[in-house]
């Protein structure tokens, strides 16, 4: 994890609850859980250089500061009305888990990782955006719009149990109303880990073989 | 694959997450939620509810002994798609009595309809599209500054300074920033808890708008989390809930006539208010001249109380002493005409109202300067 890719997740996520803090956002009801933990969860999964020794510090950089600010957003979700409130925690939780899956993958992973990463995580985010700005004309990005209805129950389930797709609709109020929930971006996120298990393993094989 | 690798590598996600954020921060103001229709009771009875799907219910707690008959009119919860268009074809409710069985009955006679202006919402439809569009208050504490505090932030701040430098620097250190991490998140949970402990209490806010022609226009807006009563029945105009469709539980008292309402999330009440509401004086206050320079009072006082044709006259203070309006207060303000903003002294309410004239100006309906 670069030092800049770090300084740009940590200001994209403590930016919300800031400009609210000082009147220059109103976040209404949209879930500050969701907006914190997006940046993260890009970061955290983002292909990195293979190497031949795990870096437990790049591995454990997101989630440990993610924690901070995620709790926070959590307090603060907690004490507003409606369902983001009564699920803050746990969507924090769920959050959190996912975002040390996918830095424990990336730390591990190598090409195939890479590959599953973007078949799994960054396409369909991109997908999802480009299907919910159609949908919507543009004034509902990453919200209700990148649903089954407009392109099919399995296209729809691939998008939705994306993390970064899932943290989005958690911003959009709709993330526990669909679908599986939270377990789909678990088990996508579970099965990047163990892809990049594998795959590590493999290479420790390679080089003993060698 | 080493092109969609490097294109992975390059994709704008900070972009999504800006796209995301103002997605979310556009918020929709939603249908109006106050719709009345007229139910017929016939006792035994001790309570009726009027069930509307998914947009929520209407319990009437009538206390009914046999053979006493009444005809009320009741607030319904829906939210019809073509609003006073579609009204007249809107599946009925759900008519439950208790008991059952015990020889009482209910009878949904249809909505409220006949006279313009007989459902809120065609009173709500003839206010000017300017006042009616203009930014929703919060519940609670977010109107004195919303979300996490200051104290938290800057706590969240250095546990993710300290990690950043903590964490790559061997495993000893690593364990030292997951205690940091730990503790600093279990910190600024616990103050934004205590700060937002009192959050959802009502807010209430006269809404004002004074044209150069015409008559003002003056709206009382409540949002609340907690249960609001609808004690000026007749000057209800709108409901609103957020998130918006949630569901909404409408309570009816015959006996006292009284009717109240509870959501999940925040409920805001809109009313017509009449043209004094607005206080004897603001403390703190706000003015915004027509050419968008904004001045601070400590204190604005009137000769008459609840006037607001003009501003009362008061000298700023310095610009360094001056504090900012509440960000929800002042956003969405007209350009280009006056806004006067304020704190009700004495009252737990706001003011925002624009067209006021300034110290000396004409106030709106004063006949102007005589020609020749």
């Amino acid at each position: 994890v670069r030092p800049a890719a770090f300084a740009v997740a940590l200001a994209l996520s403590l930016a919300p609850l800031a400009l609210e803090r000082f009147g220059l956002l109103e976040l209404a009801g949209a879930p500050r859980v969701g907006l914190a933990l997006l940046p993260w969860l890009a970061l955290a999964g983002l292909p990195r250089p293979a190497s031949r020794e795990l870096d437990a510090g790049a591995a454990w950089l997101a989630p440990l500061a993610a924690l901070p600010l995620v709790a926070l957003a959590a307090a603060v979700d907690r004490a507003a009305p409606g369902p983001a409130g009564s699920g803050a925690v746990w969507t924090a939780a769920v959050g959190l888990a996912l975002v040390a899956l996918l830095a424990l993958a990336a730390a591990r992973g190598a090409r195939v990782f890479a590959a599953a990463w973007f078949a799994l995580v960054c396409a369909p985010t991109a997908l999802a955006t480009a299907f919910s700005l159609s949908a919507s004309g543009g004034d509902d990005a990453l919200g209700g719009g990148a649903g089954p209805a407009v392109v099919g129950a399995w296209f729809g389930a691939w998008l939705g149990a994306t993390p970064l797709v899932w943290a989005a609709r958690t911003i959009a109020g709709g993330a526990d109303d669909r679908g599986l929930g939270p377990l789909a971006p678990i088990g996508v996120a579970a099965l990047l880990a163990a892809i990049a298990l594998v795959e590590a393993a493999g290479a420790r094989r390679a080089e003993r073989a060698a | 694959m080493s092109a969609a690798l490097a294109l992975a590598r390059r994709l704008p996600l900070g972009a999504l997450v800006v796209v995301g954020l103002f997605g979310a921060a556009a918020h929709a103001q939603g249908p109006n939620r106050l719709w009345l229709g007229r139910v017929e009771l016939e006792g035994p009875l001790e309570r009726v509810e009027l069930d509307c799907g998914d947009a929520g219910a209407t319990a009437i707690e009538a206390a009914l002994v046999a053979g006493e008959r009444r005809e009320l009119v009741v607030p319904l919860p829906w939210a019809p798609p073509l609003g006073v268009e579609g009204l007249a074809r809107h599946a009925p409710p759900l008519v439950r009595v208790a008991p059952e069985g015990g020889g009482g009955r209910a009878r949904w006679l249809g909505v409220v309809a006949g006279e313009a202006g007989s459902q809120p919402d065609e009173r709500w439809a003839r206010l000017p599209v300017g006042v009616r569009v203009r930014p929703r208050p919060p519940a609670g504490a977010e109107a004195t500054g919303g979300g996490a505090s200051v104290g938290a932030l800057l706590v969240v701040l250095a546990a993710q300074i300290a990690i950043a430098g903590l964490v790559r620097r061997g495993r000893a250190r690593l364990a030292i920033s997951a205690l940091v991490a730990v503790g600093g998140g279990a910190a600024a949970f616990a103050l934004a808890a205590r700060a937002l402990s009192h959050r959802g209490a009502p807010t209430v806010l006269i809404d004002a708008d004074l044209p150069a022609a015409g008559p003002p226009t003056v709206l009382r807006v409540t949002a609340a989390t907690t249960e609001l009563g609808l004690p000026r029945r007749e000057a209800s105009l709108r409901v609103e809930t957020r998130p918006e469709g949630a569901r909404l539980e409408f309570t009816v008292d015959p006996a006292t006539d009284r009717w109240t309402l509870r959501g999940p999330g925040e409920v805001l009440v809109f009313e017509s208010a009449p043209s004094d509401a607005a206080g004897a004086a603001l403390a703190p206050a706000w003015w915004r001249d027509a050419a968008g320079a904004w001045s601070g009072f400590a204190a604005l006082e009137r000769e008459r109380p609840g006037e607001l044709g003009r501003r009362p006259a008061a000298p700023p203070l310095p610009p360094g002493e001056a504090v900012e309006p509440p960000g929800w207060l002042r956003a969405g303000l007209p350009p280009g005409r006056t806004a006067l903003l304020g704190r009700l002294a004495g009252e737990e309410a706001w003011l925002r109202a624009t067209g006021v004239p300034a110290p000396g100006g004409q106030a709106p309906g004063e006949p102007g300067p005589e020609r020749d």
